[in-house]
């Protein structure tokens, strides 16, 4: 099939819809001229045209509308982003999504975060955002999520970090009590997480069981280094935030 | 942005798959928005969110930015990617069951009919646009877009008259190729279509 072939099939299947139907067969004798491929192809469409019906005549525009108000969009998978493929959504958080995404160049597996716009639009929080966030790249502890890089491609921002197996302590605590042995060990990796981030000036800003990886290891994580600075209201808040102590 | 959409109307396919991003994180981003302030019956009309999604980024990015029928173009690309990536995940679990087959089926945004629909449309299309790319815009717009013959005619600089003929030869070409392709599908049009559907493949 070429496009010259479907224009031909095309004049003659709408010069056929203007026949009276009795006369549609020798309309399409002379029109294809004996060509019967030709013919049967037309007549395959008048048949579909009369069957069709209801078919794609409901937009499925109003499902695009409630997969996106449900946050169940993926628009992304498939993608690339900076050096990044992104194969599926693995988190969604006030601070962005998370997919889990291949690093091409290095070959491993990591997660990605992709920064929404409206943290990224103002140009004075994003400079802020990312002073702090190389600073955290910097950061070597074992209960602090190793960010591999912060980036930028096509005005989309994110921060590729290393991919952490488990669950979140809000996940935890929603299963049930924690043994208070559980509980002061996670709270001393916490802890010395933080720690270690004071030692060099970062503050979290936005400490919560969300932010905090429990490995089947028993290693706990600490996510989302001065990422809360970003969500911050245009007005200056003082440093330290909210609900962390300095 | 601006840019972005000059580009577009050079036929700069790049620079549409830039923009598809930003236009979707729009539209979600006011979803969001209307959802946390209207009661939860309200169901949003497709075409007034991308307008308004098309007035705040046209208003952020340049005032003087007049170009409203690429914007309805991308919105339509974009939320067709939605659709097929969404129908794609639903089959996939459809199949692999587990845990998320679960939190799916709660959902319940889309019926097995519409997902086969939405991916038959879909393959059937993109084979139509190396044939005659306009009648794929048409039905990219109509159906994925939820535009009306009037507004497509607009955004693709043809009349209403030519919209409505290459929708009906789209339809039934979209329609026949179905029939080929899943005969099981519609076992009374295969009976009559069947060898003259086969006709079409050749």
């Amino acid at each position: 099939m070429t496009p010259a072939r479907l224009q031909t099939i095309e004049e003659i299947f709408h010069a056929a819809l203007d026949q009276e139907p009795d006369q549609v067969g020798a309309f399409l004798d002379t029109a294809c001229e004996g060509d019967e491929v030709l013919r049967r192809k037309v007549e395959a469409l008048l048949a579909s045209h009369q069957r069709a019906g209801s078919f794609i005549e409901t937009s499925a525009a109003g499902i695009a509308t409630r997969i996106i108000e449900n946050g169940q969009a993926d628009l992304l998978v498939g993608q690339t982003i900076g050096h990044y493929k992104i194969s599926k959504r693995i988190g969604t958080g006030g601070m962005g999504e998370v997919y889990l995404a291949t690093d091409m160049t290095a070959g491993r597996k990591a997660a990605l975060k992709l920064l929404p716009t409206r943290f990224t639009g103002d140009a004075e929080r994003l400079k802020r955002f990312q002073q702090e966030a190389r600073a955290v790249v910097g950061l070597n502890h074992p209960n602090i999520l190793t960010v591999y890089e912060i980036g930028e491609d096509h005005s989309t921002h994110y921060i590729a970090s290393e991919l952490i197996e488990g669950e979140t302590l809000r996940q935890r605590l929603m299963r049930g009590r924690m043994e208070l042995s559980e509980a002061v060990d996670v709270a001393i990796q916490v802890a010395s997480a933080l720690a270690a981030a004071h030692e060099t000036g970062i503050v979290h800003r936005d400490i919560k069981p969300e932010n905090i990886m429990l490995r089947p290891d028993g290693y706990v994580k600490v996510l989302d280094f001065g990422i809360a600075k970003l969500a911050e209201s245009g007005s200056r808040r003082g440093y330290g935030g909210r609900g962390q102590k300095r | 942005m601006t840019q972005l959409l000059a580009d577009w109307s050079h036929g700069d396919d790049a620079a549409l798959a830039e923009l598809t991003p930003l236009v979707y994180e729009e539209l979600r981003r006011l979803a969001h928005h209307f959802m946390e302030g209207q009661r939860p019956e309200h169901t949003l009309q497709t075409t007034a969110l991308v307008n308004e999604a098309y007035l705040r980024l046209a208003d952020q990015t340049h005032p003087s930015f007049t170009n409203r029928s690429h914007f309805f173009a991308v919105a339509a690309q974009a939320m067709r990617q939605i659709l097929v990536n969404y129908a794609k995940a639903s089959q996939s679990q459809k199949r692999g069951g587990g845990a998320l087959k679960v939190e799916l089926d709660e959902a319940a945004l889309i019926s097995p009919e519409q997902t086969t629909e939405i991916l038959d449309v879909h393959e059937a299309l993109e084979r139509l646009a190396t044939l005659d790319s306009r009648k794929a815009h048409v039905v990219e717009l109509k159906y994925f877009g939820g535009l009306n013959h009037d507004e497509i005619a607009e955004v693709l600089k043809i009349s209403t008259v030519t919209v409505r003929r290459d929708w009906v030869f789209a339809k039934a070409w979209l329609y026949t190729m179905n029939c080929i392709t899943r005969p099981d599908r519609n076992d009374e049009a295969r009976m009559t279509n069947g060898n003259q559907a086969e006709a079409m493949n050749r």
